[in-house]
């Protein structure tokens, strides 16, 4: 049963999920690899583990097309991305068929550059064996599927001033990664406030009316 | 035979050169480096959205327009200025048609143009009916809107809420005039405005575009969108660069600074000449 199905049938619980998502749970701020800690009370907390197999389900978080619409059209509201051709890095992982499948999507719309408003996103490969390449790059997005490499790819990110994107929302809330976008079951964007500061990206204060801060 | 040919050879070149050094000299003389002389002013160009630029039978009015008038009346210059939508001064910087313009600073409006100093700032707002208030971006969603068609609201958000699944109803207006009349009487349900444009409407003095008649209708407080600089955009083509030091040394100057203020608190915003806390969020 997809998750979209799955909530028409129980509209009433994933709201509560939903209003969980957004006051209850405390993320760690320290970059903690997926422990969090919790406010609310252990009911919501094992209603929370048993939703959490149809979150991850890959067709559900990998990015695409739509993302891709999302981040472009988001761009202007980020003074640190200038107008023109923007270097995107995908980040993959050879041995991962999700990441290498999210890497295919991707390169697909954006190998040959796509323009959108003021802006071509001009996509490039990275495996995750060479990550001093992303010191060329602009915008890094960082794949499913390669958990282990997310907080190097990030302290190369803070290094080099980059905005680093990804539909995993694991790796928003770790603070391994700047913004989060998720356009199933809607379109969502998450951003996480420290490893924006990290990072010395600034978004304009209107972006923030839309996303939802971690 | 091959002394005749050299000899045509060589007329020729002289010909060829003589062209090509006359061709230049009129170039030079045309250029505008040289006609940076005493007869050429500097041309500006401002935008037509009221308040800060329209047209009526005194000529053209508006913010921007007064303070053209005050760097024209410090610095003694005898520019021109005409006003013209968004599009068009991006167009006409680029092009050299004109030397600076007087604007907001939006490069995803305007394109990479030559910012050369922050003079002020706005605030961008919508602007939604009591019984039906507008208190996030959200709150859009099947609404009935009405912004300029060449705004940041056109050009930024309209598109990124879009993509968000966020739809609106456009209802793009040319002028700004008729956008408050628009709520007023229903026919959409929020307007995105900038300050002055709604301090106007209150005010009524700055010109008389406003309807009152249905001034039951009350207004929710407005959600703030955007702090937008106003700016001063030098041409990249600029004609003559000894207008350049000139204009710094005007807005630098504490009597341009003193003029702005004024003019600041008249249009209904603020006295700040740049936008601090900038748009930009402070962690």
């Amino acid at each position: 049963m997809s998750l979209a199905s799955w909530n028409k049938k129980q509209p009433g619980l994933y709201k509560k999920l939903d209003l969980i998502e957004q006051s209850d749970l405390v993320y760690p701020r320290d970059g903690g690899c997926g422990v969090f800690a919790m406010k609310s009370t252990i009911k919501a907390f094992a209603l929370l583990v048993a939703l959490t197999q149809f979150i991850s389900i890959p067709a559900f978080s990998q990015m695409n097309n739509k993302s891709i619409d999302v981040l472009g059209r988001a761009l202007p509201f980020i003074p640190h991305i200038k107008i023109g051709d923007q270097k995107v890095g995908i980040v993959f992982d050879p041995e991962s068929p999700v990441s290498k499948s999210e890497k295919d999507i991707l390169m697909q719309r954006l190998g040959k550059g796509y323009t959108i408003g003021k802006y071509t996103l001009v996509g490039h490969t990275v495996k995750v064996t060479e990550l001093d390449q992303l010191v060329h790059l602009d915008i890094i997005i960082v794949t499913n599927g390669i958990e282990l490499f997310q907080g190097r790819i990030f302290k190369k990110a803070q290094d080099h001033h980059l905005l680093t994107v990804s539909s995993d929302m694991d790796c928003v809330l770790r603070g391994n990664c700047v913004l989060g976008i998720a356009v199933s079951p809607k379109v969502k964007m998450v951003l996480n406030g420290r490893a924006r500061a990290e990072c010395r990206i600034n978004f304009a204060q209107a972006l923030r009316l839309l996303l939802q801060e971690v | 035979m091959s002394s005749f040919k050299k000899e045509w050879q060589f007329k020729t070149v002289f010909f060829k050169f003589f062209i090509i050094s006359l061709y230049n000299i009129l170039f030079l003389v045309n250029s505008p480096y040289l006609s940076a002389s005493e007869d050429y002013s500097p041309k500006f160009a401002a935008m037509d959205w009221s308040p800060f630029g329209w047209s009526d039978e005194q000529g053209s009015q508006g913010l921007f327009v007064e303070i053209f008038n005050l760097i024209n009346e410090i610095s003694g210059m005898k520019g021109t200025i005409t006003l013209m939508p968004p599009a068009r001064i991006a167009h006409g910087l680029d092009h050299g048609l004109f030397d600076y313009a007087i604007s907001y600073r939006d490069p995803s409006v305007f394109g990479d143009l030559h910012y050369l100093e922050d003079i002020g700032c706005f605030r961008n707002l919508v602007v939604s009916l009591d019984g039906r208030p507008v208190r996030k971006l959200a709150d859009l969603h099947e609404l009935r809107v009405a912004f300029s068609a060449e705004s940041p609201f056109s050009i930024k958000y309209a598109p990124l809420l879009e993509s968000m699944n966020i739809h609106i109803k456009s209802f793009k207006v040319p002028k700004s005039e008729t956008i408050f009349t628009m709520l007023i009487r229903g026919r959409v349900n929020a307007v995105v405005v900038n300050e002055a444009l709604l301090f106007s409407h209150y005010d009524g003095s700055l010109y008389k575009k406003s309807e009152k008649t249905y001034s039951s209708q009350k207004f929710a407080t407005p959600l703030l969108l955007e702090r937008v600089p106003i700016s001063l955009i030098e041409s990249k083509l600029l004609k003559s660069h000894r207008y350049h030091k000139t204009l710094q040394q005007v807005i630098s100057g504490s009597e341009f600074r003193q003029g702005l203020k004024q003019l600041y608190k008249r249009y209904g915003l603020s006295s700040v000449t740049s936008c601090n806390p900038p748009a930009i969020e402070k962690q």
